[in-house]
Formats: structure tokens, sequence, C-alpha cells
């Protein structure tokens, strides 16, 4: 009992401290993998975290992605895997990314602890999230994402930590087409294909050169990313 | 937010203060300052009063706990390892040069530690308390008993271990007859129920510590042999003493890096951070 109050209350201070504090930089490959059914629905998030005050960076932050209240994950739901990847010239020396799970009310999140901390991390998270498209595969589903802010108390002139992101929905082709709509069109890659872990896929990317423009006012409560994502069987024309 | 508040608040009694000090100040804004004022001690008096209590009460509940660490009897709830060196004795009695060797094991069963001692009596030693190489214990885990195998290299001479009841891993090592000039070369070997690297093996990240601050260390060696499922591996001392070769492959096939130091700095304790990624 003590042991578990104890814990907890080492989540609350590593999220309000470590947490809530972001002195780095990161830049993000997002790739949803959208199920026929919902366990099938996977996360691929590949980050590229460097300082931005320092010259190492010693942690990042991941958040699994959710729908929020009516969409509720656990960490046995999501069986979260951290890797980071190796850099030339550190074969000998072993390059970690741990993670410390911290509070969560809807979603999992954790800290990602750097050993040994470097200039530049490369890590990925590979999860799941079950029922994540749950509404897609009945009508059209909202890609609503709040990106990530800094704290009031950066330092930084920054609103964000993420300066650039790329967004890859892929859709196994027997799902038919996604079609993305809202203000995404400035963002839009063209469609390629290739085989997924459902089979073979199209990838539907949306890449996100400078995050900061998104955001609009510091007072700003507009979610910068609201599309509409809605699936098309195969042989129906496009509307 | 209450130390915020409370700044504010002074700022506001500072600007008070400095526009009262300007003899243009017209009567309607000396009464405003005057309310700010008043207003301002109240509300400064409560917070107080609040900031006394916050700051107070923690600072009794928490003393006791302090004082506990301090003394050492505390075991914090992490995987790290320690000893706690020994019980002072005459630090001019003897030198003694130690040659740890840390085997860590595919299971918990496999760990292994072999204690390599050479003393060099100035007086007569009749004995050396130390203290064992044990894990910190996990909270509400019961207390092990290890009995350390000792070999003596002079035949002549035999070696007893005599636990200390009240420390876990604590005994004395009793010579028979006691070492008085010559030099004295002696292993202690053991394992520990439950083992001893078992974060390593589960996080591939751990910190081992060593304590020589009682007892007056020669030559320092710490030789690390990781079990053939390790893949590369890292170590260093933290205060970047001593000197580590890179982990390189023995003929079995197991991972061994040895740390040394000639002049190792005395009375102090060392800590090794080593990393390890494991083949999956």
């Amino acid at each position: 009992m003590a042991l578990t109050k104890e814990i907890q209350g080492l989540q609350g201070v590593l999220e309000a401290t470590f947490g809530s504090h972001q002195p780095y930089n990161d830049t993000r490959g997002i790739t949803f993998d959208i199920g026929r059914h919902p366990d099938e629905d996977l996360v691929e998030e590949w980050h590229l975290t460097t300082p931005d005050q320092g010259p190492v960076v010693y942690w990042g932050k991941f958040d699994a992605f959710s729908r929020g209240r009516e969409h509720t994950l656990d960490w046995d739901d999501i069986d979260l895997h951290i890797t980071r990847i190796r850099r030339a010239g550190d074969e000998g020396s072993p390059q970690f990314a741990k993670f410390i799970r911290l509070q969560n009310d809807k979603a999992p999140s954790a800290l990602i602890a750097f050993a040994p901390p470097r200039d530049s991390v490369e890590w990925v998270a590979a999860y799941k999230s079950p029922g994540y498209w749950n509404v897609l595969r009945e009508g059209v589903q909202p890609f609503v994402w709040n990106l990530p802010r800094v704290s009031a108390d950066d330092p930084s002139n920054r609103r964000s930590p993420l300066q650039r992101v790329t967004i890859t929905f892929r859709v196994p082709i027997a799902m038919g087409e996604l079609i993305v709509s809202g203000p995404s069109e400035h963002f839009r890659r063209p469609v390629t294909e290739n085989g997924g872990p459902h089979g073979p896929a199209r990838n539907y990317s949306f890449c996100i050169d400078d995050v900061s423009t998104l955001l609009g006012q510091a007072d700003s409560s507009t979610s910068p990313i609201h599309w509409h994502l809605e699936l098309k069987p195969e042989g129906r024309p496009r509307p | 937010m209450t130390h915020r508040k409370l700044r504010a608040l002074t700022s506001r009694l500072a600007g008070a203060a400095s526009a009262g000090a300007w003899p243009a100040a017209t009567a309607a804004a000396f009464v405003n300052v005057a309310v700010a004022f008043a207003l301002g001690f109240r509300e400064m008096a409560i917070l107080l009063l609040i900031l006394t209590i916050l700051l107070v009460a923690p600072a009794h509940l928490t003393r006791p706990r302090h004082t506990g660490l301090r003394s050492g009897d505390a075991t914090p709830a992490t995987a790290d390892r320690r000893t706690e060196g020994d019980v002072p004795a005459d630090m001019r009695d003897y030198t003694e040069d130690l040659e740890l060797t840390v085997v860590i094991g595919a299971t918990a069963d496999d760990d292994q530690v072999y204690e390599r001692r050479s003393t060099q009596p100035h007086n007569e030693v009749r004995q050396r308390q130390l203290t064992l190489i044990t894990p910190y214990a996990e909270p509400g885990a019961g207390r092990v008993t290890v009995l350390p195998r000792l070999r003596v290299d002079d035949e002549e001479v035999s070696a007893d271990w005599r636990p200390l009841r009240e420390v876990a891993g604590r005994g004395a090592v009793v010579f028979t007859p006691p070492a008085t000039d010559e030099t004295v070369t002696w292993e202690l070997s053991y394992d520990m129920p439950g083992g001893i690297w078992n974060s390593l093996r589960s996080t591939g990240i751990d910190v081992f510590r060593y304590d020589v601050r009682e007892f007056p260390i020669g030559r320092f060696t710490v030789r690390f042999i990781l079990h053939p499922g390790a893949e590369s591996a890292f170590v260093q001392e933290r205060a970047r003493r001593g000197h580590a070769t890179n982990f390189a492959a023995d003929q079995d096939g197991r991972l061994v890096a040895v740390w040394t130091a000639d002049t190792p700095a005395q009375r102090a304790k060392y800590e090794w951070d080593l990393r390890v990624a494991w083949r999956s």
C-alpha cells in the first residue's frame, strides 16, 4: 500500500517536472495503420529529438493517441514498444530509450529517458490503439489533434516542442480509398502503395513542415488539426 | 501560486512606498495609497500565516525520515546495490589490494561474486570486518543469510566467517594464526539468494556502488563478467576514477571488462554505471 502511494507520488512529480518541461525539439513521423478490426489499429511514431537548451537531450515524452473520453486506453491495451535507433559509431555502446509510465486519465503517457543523453536521439514508439478507427469503419471520423505545447514557463519563444510532423494514414487496399477533407490540402503528399502489417496498403501522407504556423494566437483554443476521414469502398466513384 | 501572489503584493507595497515619497502626490492619491497599504498588510498577514503552516509543518513531519536516511537505516526502493564498507578498524594496521569479480548470470541463481584480497599487515591483523555485495532489498523482502566460502592462499593460515547479525551481509573474517608481517592473500566467494543483478537483466541499466571508506585500499580492480546473452555493454565510474577496458568476449563468449585503479582515491564511494544490450 505504502509503495503504491509512493509510486503514484513519484509519477506525479515526474509528470509535473520533466513531463511538462520540454527543453527539446521534436520531429515526428506518425503512421496510423487503419485495421479491418478494432484490435488491428496500430500506431508507429518515429521521433528525432534534439536539445532546445543545452548541448544534449536527456528525455522526451510519449502520449498515446486516443479519441478521448469515449475511447479509453490502458497500458495493457497499447503494448508499447520503444526502441532507440543506434547511431553509426555507437556499436559497442548500448543506446537506450527507457520509458517511465506517468499518471494518466484517458490515455497512457510516459517519460522517455535517454541513456546515454546525446545531441540527437532517434527513437520509435510502436503501440496499439484498439478501436481508434471504430467511427471511420462505420462512416466519417474526425481526426483531431491538439498539438503538444510548451509550458508557460518555457524560456524559449516556441509554442510547441514539435517542429515538423508527417502524418500517414495507411489503409489496406481491400478497405477502399481514404478521403481526407478539412484544411489539409496544403500538406498533402502523393498517395503511395506498399505492404503494411495488414497486407498491401495505400499511404495517405500529410507533411507539416512548420508546426508553429498552425498554432495561431497564443490564447487560441481551436484544434490546429481537425480533419475528416471517410472510406470509399473500391469501385465506387469519388464524390 | 502563493509565492507569486506574495511577490505581487510586495512589489505593490514597494510601489506604494515610493509613490508616497513623491512630494507632488495629491491628497486623493495619498488616500488610495493608504487603502492599498491597509489591504496589503491584511492580505499579507493571512498569506504569511498560511506560508508558515505550509513550510513549518512538513519540515516537522519529514525530519525523522531524513535522520533515518542519514544513518543508513532506510533501504531505498531501487535495485542499486551497495556495501557499506567496513567497521572502522585502525586504518594503520594494514593496506589491502582488492580484486572484485562480479559475474552477472543468465538468471538470479547464476550471479556470483569473488572478492580476492591481499592484506599487507603493518601490525597484527586478527580479523577483517567487511560487508558483502548485496542488492538493495525491496521493501518488505525478508533478510537473506549468505555464507561466503573462504580460501587462503597460504595453507598455514585458516580463515572463518563470523556474520554480524545487525546488518545483512556484514561479518568478520578471523585469521588463525593472525597475520603479522607477511601479506595474506585470500578469497571470498558467494552467491546471493534471489540474485544481485535483476535490474540489469530486466532493464539493461544499473548502478554498482562500492564503499571503501572504512579500510585502507591499495590497488583496486573490478572485473565485470556478463553471461553470453549480452550483445554489447558499457561501464564507467561516475567520478571518472580509474580506467575501464572496453567489454570484449572471452573464450567462453562472455563479455568481460576490467576496471582498475592502481592508486585509488582513499575513503571514497565508487559508483559504476552499467548499460547492457541483451540479445532478444
